[in-house]
């Protein structure tokens, strides 16, 4: 390679660089405005100028952020088959369907309890106070969507991929019935707290993700 | 399981993105054949044999041959 191709790649990887980390720092400052603005919206409780100021700036960053990233895909952008474009895709669908509704989870949990702490984010995942019925029933369609496109993708995987995924799913089947009964026991001899279903998916879906983790970069 | 897909691809001067996408695998799945952290199931030795044609034991081998 000669000496103005090798400065010409550098400076190629550079720009990829500066552009992803730009992209990434604008997409986070977007989200930290929106989330800020939501807090401060719900606190005072009415719609303020600074409101739509604020929103206006999180979606103008996090657009920035969002073009900025997917301008330097065509030159990280490697061949790909068909059927493992259309795997990627459902994979990003997915992902974009879940955080919608995690953050519909967040912050319809966080108006329906009326309790602006810093704290609220968490009481989708261990609250278990009531919730409004329509409001449940658009977690549960959503939550529907979500394992539908999510049972679609898993057939879009290759054998090798496939793999990965089933011994985290194995792994985690086997942590759920350790857990559970484990806990349960535990509780009625006064061990621990009473079980806590929540909190036993969470840690069943930390055990898949470690599984498949360990399984791909063993 | 041992085998020579490395070897084959380099012969062609083929990535492993390019080999993944002839077939029809992701990249990640050439690396693990490779490496030799996963074996093929016999349809994809297959498709790896008809594309480098070559018989399957001339690029897999396990050892008791």
């Amino acid at each position: 390679m000669t000496e103005t191709a090798e400065t010409a790649g550098r400076a190629k990887a550079l720009g990829v660089a500066l552009r992803l980390g730009g992209g990434f720092f604008l997409a986070i400052f977007g989200a930290g405005i929106a989330a800020g603005v939501f807090s401060a919206w719900q606190e005072h409780g009415e719609w303020r100028s600074g409101v739509l100021i604020g929103l206006a700036l999180a979606a103008l960053a996090l657009a920035t952020g969002a073009w900025l990233m997917l301008s330097v895909r065509g030159r990280i952008a490697m061949p790909r088959s068909p059927r493992v474009r259309r795997s990627r895709i459902v994979f990003y669908v997915s992902m974009i369907v879940s955080v919608a509704l995690g953050l519909l989870a967040g912050i319809g949990g966080q108006v329906s309890d009326g309790m602006p702490d810093s704290h609220a984010y968490l009481a989708p995942i261990t609250d278990a106070s009531p919730i409004g019925r329509v409001f449940a029933v658009a977690l549960l369609i959503g939550w529907v969507v979500v394992m539908a496109v999510s049972i679609y993708w898993h057939m879009t995987l290759d054998e090798i991929e496939r793999a990965e995924y089933e011994f985290g799913a194995v792994l985690a089947l086997y942590g759920y019935i350790t857990i559970t009964p484990v806990w349960w026991v535990a509780w009625r001899g006064g061990i621990l707290p009473e079980p806590n279903q929540a909190i036993v998916f969470v840690a069943v879906c930390i055990i898949w993700c470690i599984g498949w983790g360990w399984r791909r970069w063993r | 399981m041992n085998n020579r897909l490395k070897v084959l691809r380099a012969e062609r001067n083929w990535s492993q993105a390019e080999l993944a996408e002839r077939l029809d695998v992701s990249r990640q799945a050439v690396n693990a054949i490779e490496t030799g952290k996963h074996d093929p199931s016999l349809p994809l030795a297959f498709r790896i044999a008809r594309l480098f044609a070559l018989p399957i034991e001339e690029i897999f081998d396990d050892g008791n041959g």
